[in-house]
């Protein structure tokens, strides 16, 4: 069932990458809290849409009309102990009853929120190498009894500060490369024979950064959604590159979400009318 | 009259309203305006290089290796600057700040002792304040909204520097790593900006403290003068370590609080992979790493959110093995999001580093206390001081490229602290290296004076209508023998019992004067000290007398003078911060320095012995052994020229009256 579960995450994952290298290379070419606001505006009404139609409507309507009367109630009756316990009795449930009513939309749009969300991370949670920047790239393996042997074979746009480490504990083999040629690259790692690549990018501005290409794992697919992840088989689980943070309001690896978050509920807010939709 | 030139009612009311403004407010507003107008656009740049010293200077200006500042020389913009009594870094430049000796400022050495406490001893140039108003849950005191005020560290320097009369003629000034002007001095008029310098502690509270871990370390940790040692246990490769951070003031037994860190190592590949606070560093061996920003938790009461405190450090990476060595420079302060104010405005730190990035700022940047201790070796320290100058010069960049007119100080403590650790008077053998080492270091220590030939060159370059002053604040000499002043004091009977070892257990009843500090002699006076039993007057004077008689006629083995002069204080220093002052200050000859032991108030068992620290040099000597250098691209008067007279000249470069409190004058 896992085995199943995981397959298909990663069947998705790829399938969403292929989807978001159509709809979001234009990112690259303009302000980061541009694109992000448009990308979180256009997101907010198409929340809405899909709240509108996949909810129950005139179940919500009758929820929100109850709340309004013990609202009424609240205020008419605020001498009647009673009254005013019941009434707020009535608004915790009406307050239940629309999380209940918010499920069904929850539960269609997760999954397409979190796959948007993880590429959106692509772009604005961590920058390109700059020039001159160092980093330290990592190759995680198969926790087996014989140790693989790794080599980096081919590393454009970086030279070699440190070379291979290899460090028992943490399962993994460490580099530490200086970027030097701005570009999109490959870096080309021997592993027991067998050839494999990770991405790399130098430079500046807006570019998709991949952190990991990731192994067999449900939540690393979902989080470094940039490559498609190594097979269960492999001996290789992982390759990270120690990117920077994005800094800025729209950018960075909290700010960019807040933002995107804000911007959509926002939109969502003002189209409600437009689409009469009730929440 | 045509229209547009009649005055209307308005108008007229606007100017008779100014006019009246300007009468009332005096003639000091109008002085300070005129200064301003006369000051506008004016460029005064001044770089201070602790330590330079004039004899080293002269002869490589001499060899042609300093083209600019001989040129400055033959220009007639070259003298020997006069030192502060006594020449010691914090005394010095507070003189530079004052315009005015010791009496003004009232710091006459590294530490003072209260004399209400007999010996208390405490940091001369700022002092921690402990707050009030606590509440106390558990382990915890919590500062209550309101009432009292929390603790606070105050700058003991006293008087006005120059800068406030800049200030308040609207005259702008920036200081880059000022020394002795920590925390920073408010600026009332929003002109004047400063970044502290020699005086800033580290996020410990020290001046430095290394933490070095190593297999063959102590356990449990060891604490040695400026640094803290632990052994490191590898497992599998991996190492547990804990880094100690800054201290926990909110408990009731303050501690210090601690990160623990992970260290790998691959022994084939010469590399160590160090986790710590959710970063990871590769190093080589031999390689330092960049700065790492560390947030420390201190633990707070559990109904309080956990506070945390940002810090930064550099790890050097020495051995891999057969012995792990591994150093951890000191926890500077993080300028992004500084624990204490090390700039004013408090916002100037963080404005540097977001250019910059982190950067030093502890007081004492260079590594020197790692070599003193034998932590590193010359190259070592050499390697790590280069990269305190590699960022101090992007710091100079920085303070070049936003700089337009006013006051420019920037500071370089390279030759000074390197002048420690490497200098040698070659016409003498060096205390503790061979002639071909102390000649290997020193040449290095010589293209050091080249390189700040090289930034000047640059900097009246890029200014060619700026007066341009480069000063230091003293010069340099070997440091073969230590002279231990309160054994000579308990030889001679001044200082009793007979067998004691320190100051802080003399027994007073019997006890008339002591050492303390670098250069300070005290009295044991009556009626001052809390167990004096040396009248004021006549038999104080004629103590002091004939301690000045014998100090001075102390001589070595081989018959060379010790102790150059002798100063009384109440005879040389003018001014009304006096209350710390000692009774005599010990100027020492060349080649001798007050040993170890004396700093502290301990009595070593021999009164004259060699120096066998790697610190092989000192300018805590006689005013007159060690004097500093003024250069500038303007003519110097022909008089002799002292650093009490830099801040009257800067002042009368920009127009403004030299005030009474200064003993200086202008040289310019």
């Amino acid at each position: 069932m896992l085995d199943f579960l995981t397959s298909l995450i990663a069947w998705l994952v790829m399938t969403a990458d292929s989807i978001g290298s159509v709809l979001f290379g234009w990112i690259a070419i303009v302000p980061g809290w541009l694109s992000n606001t448009i990308i979180a505006s256009i997101t907010g009404v198409l929340m809405l849409l899909v709240f509108k139609y996949t909810s129950n409507q005139d179940a919500i309507g009758r929820v929100r009309d109850r709340i309004k009367a013990n609202m009424l109630a609240l205020k008419l009756y605020k001498d009647s102990l009673y009254v005013t316990f019941k009434s707020l009795g009535g608004l915790f449930a009406g307050a239940g009853s629309l999380l209940l009513h918010a499920l069904r939309p929850m539960g269609v749009m997760i999954v397409p929120m979190v796959l948007l969300l993880g590429q959106l991370a692509l772009w604005y949670e961590h920058r390109p190498l700059a020039i001159g920047e160092e980093a330290i790239v990592s190759v995680q393996v198969q926790e087996t009894q014989a140790r693989p042997s790794v080599r980096l074979i081919e590393a454009e746009g970086v030279e070699v500060v440190v070379d291979r480490s290899w460090f028992e504990k943490k399962n993994a083999y460490y580099w530490k490369v200086r970027a030097t040629e701005p570009g999109e690259y490959d870096m080309l790692f021997d592993v027991d024979g067998f050839d494999v690549e990770k991405k790399l990018v130098v430079g500046e501005g807006l570019a998709k950064v991949n952190v990991k290409r990731a192994g067999w794992d449900m939540s690393d697919m979902l989080m470094f959604p940039g490559e498609i992840s190594f097979a269960e088989s492999s001996v290789v689980q992982g390759i990270s590159i120690e990117y920077p943070q994005r800094e800025g309001i729209a950018g960075g690896a909290f700010w960019w979400m807040v933002w995107f978050f804000g911007v959509s509920m926002i939109a969502a807010l003002i189209f409600k009318p437009v689409f009469g939709v009730k929440i | 009259m045509s229209k547009n030139k009649r005055m209307s009612r308005r108008e007229f009311l606007r100017w008779s309203a100014l006019a009246g403004g300007m009468a009332m407010a005096g003639p000091g507003l109008l002085r300070n305006a005129y200064a301003k107008s006369k000051a506008a656009g004016k460029q005064v740049i001044v770089i201070g290089i602790d330590g330079m010293d004039p004899r080293l200077s002269e002869r490589l200006m001499d060899e042609g290796r300093m083209p600019t500042f001989a040129k400055m020389r033959e220009a007639g913009g070259y003298r020997r600057l006069g030192t502060s009594t006594p020449p010691q870094s914090p005394v010095a430049w507070a003189n530079f700040i004052n315009g005015a000796g010791p009496g003004s400022h009232g710091i006459f050495d590294f530490i003072h002792r209260d004399p209400k406490g007999q010996v208390d001893v405490f940091y001369s140039a700022a002092e921690t304040v402990q707050g009030s108003g606590y509440w106390q849950v558990g382990d915890h005191k919590l500062k209550l909204p309101l009432i009292g005020e929390g603790a606070k560290t105050e700058l003991r320097r006293q008087g006005v520097p120059f800068w406030d009369y800049l200030d308040a003629a609207c005259i702008k000034s920036v200081f880059y790593d000022l020394p002795s002007n920590y925390p920073p001095s408010k600026s009332r008029h929003g002109n004047h900006k400063c970044l502290s310098g020699m005086g800033t502690p580290d996020l410990l509270g020290s001046y430095g403290t290394y933490q070095y871990y190593s297999e063959d370390g102590p356990r449990p940790p060891y604490d040695e003068s400026g640094g803290r040692r632990y052994e490191l246990y590898f497992q599998n490769e991996r190492a547990r370590a804990t880094l100690c951070g800054p201290m926990n003031t909110m408990l009731t037994q303050p501690e210090h609080a601690e990160m623990e860190f992970f260290v790998h190592r691959d022994i084939d590949a010469r590399t160590a992979l160090i986790e710590i606070n959710g970063r990871e560093v590769l190093l080589k061996e031999g390689q330092w790493s960049k700065w790492v920003p560390l947030d420390f938790e201190l633990g707070t009461p559990w109904f309080l959110p956990s506070e945390r405190v940002s810090g930064i450090v550099r790890f050097y990476l020495q051995k891999v093995g057969p012995v792990f060595r591994l150093y951890v420079s000191p926890v500077n302060m993080d300028p992004r999001e500084p624990a204490l104010q090390i700039t004013e405005p408090p916002e100037f730190a963080e404005s540097i580093a977001e250019e910059l990035g982190p950067y030093y700022t502890t007081g004492f940047q260079e590594a020197y206390k790692a070599l003193s201790n034998e932590v590193f070796e010359e190259d070592e320290f050499i390697s790590q001081a280069s990269h305190v100058l590699k960022e101090r010069l992007a710091l100079l960049d920085y303070a070049l490229k936003n700089y337009d007119d006013g006051l420019l100080y920037f500071y370089f403590s390279s030759t000074d602290l390197q002048g420690h650790m490497l200098w040698w008077d070659s016409d003498d053998d060096h205390p503790a290296r061979s002639r071909e080492e102390a000649e290997k270091y020193f040449e290095h220590l010589k293209k050091l004076y080249c390189r700040m030939d090289g930034i000047v060159a640059d900097i009246i370059k890029r200014y060619p209508d700026a007066t341009v002053i480069t000063m230091s604040d003293h010069g340099f000499a070997n440091f073969k023998r230590q002279f231990n002043l309160n054994s000579w004091l308990r030889e001679n009977g001044y200082l009793g019992p007979s067998d004691v070892k320190s100051v802080m257990e003399a027994d007073w009843k019997s006890s008339r004067a002591y050492g303390l500090g670098i250069n300070g002699l005290y009295v044991n006076t009556k009626g001052r000290e809390k167990y004096g039993i040396v009248e004021p007057g006549e038999e104080k004077d004629r103590l002091l007398d004939e301690l000045i008689t014998k100090l001075e006629a102390i001589r070595d083995v081989n018959g060379q003078q010790v102790i150059r002069k002798v100063t009384r204080t109440d005879k040389e220093y003018k001014g009304d911060a006096m209350k710390y002052a000692p009774d005599l200050i010990v100027g020492y000859a060349r080649g001798y320095r007050a040993s170890w032991d004396t700093c502290l108030g301990n009595c070593g068992k021999d009164v004259l012995s060699d120096n066998t620290s790697a610190w092989g040099a000192d300018h805590c000597a006689d005013a007159s052994e060690v004097p500093g250098v003024v250069f500038c691209n303007r003519p110097i008067k022909p008089d002799l020229a002292s650093l009490v007279d830099i801040a009257p000249t800067v002042l009368q470069e920009f127009g403004l009256d030299v005030p009474g409190s200064m003993e200086g004058k202008a040289i310019v």
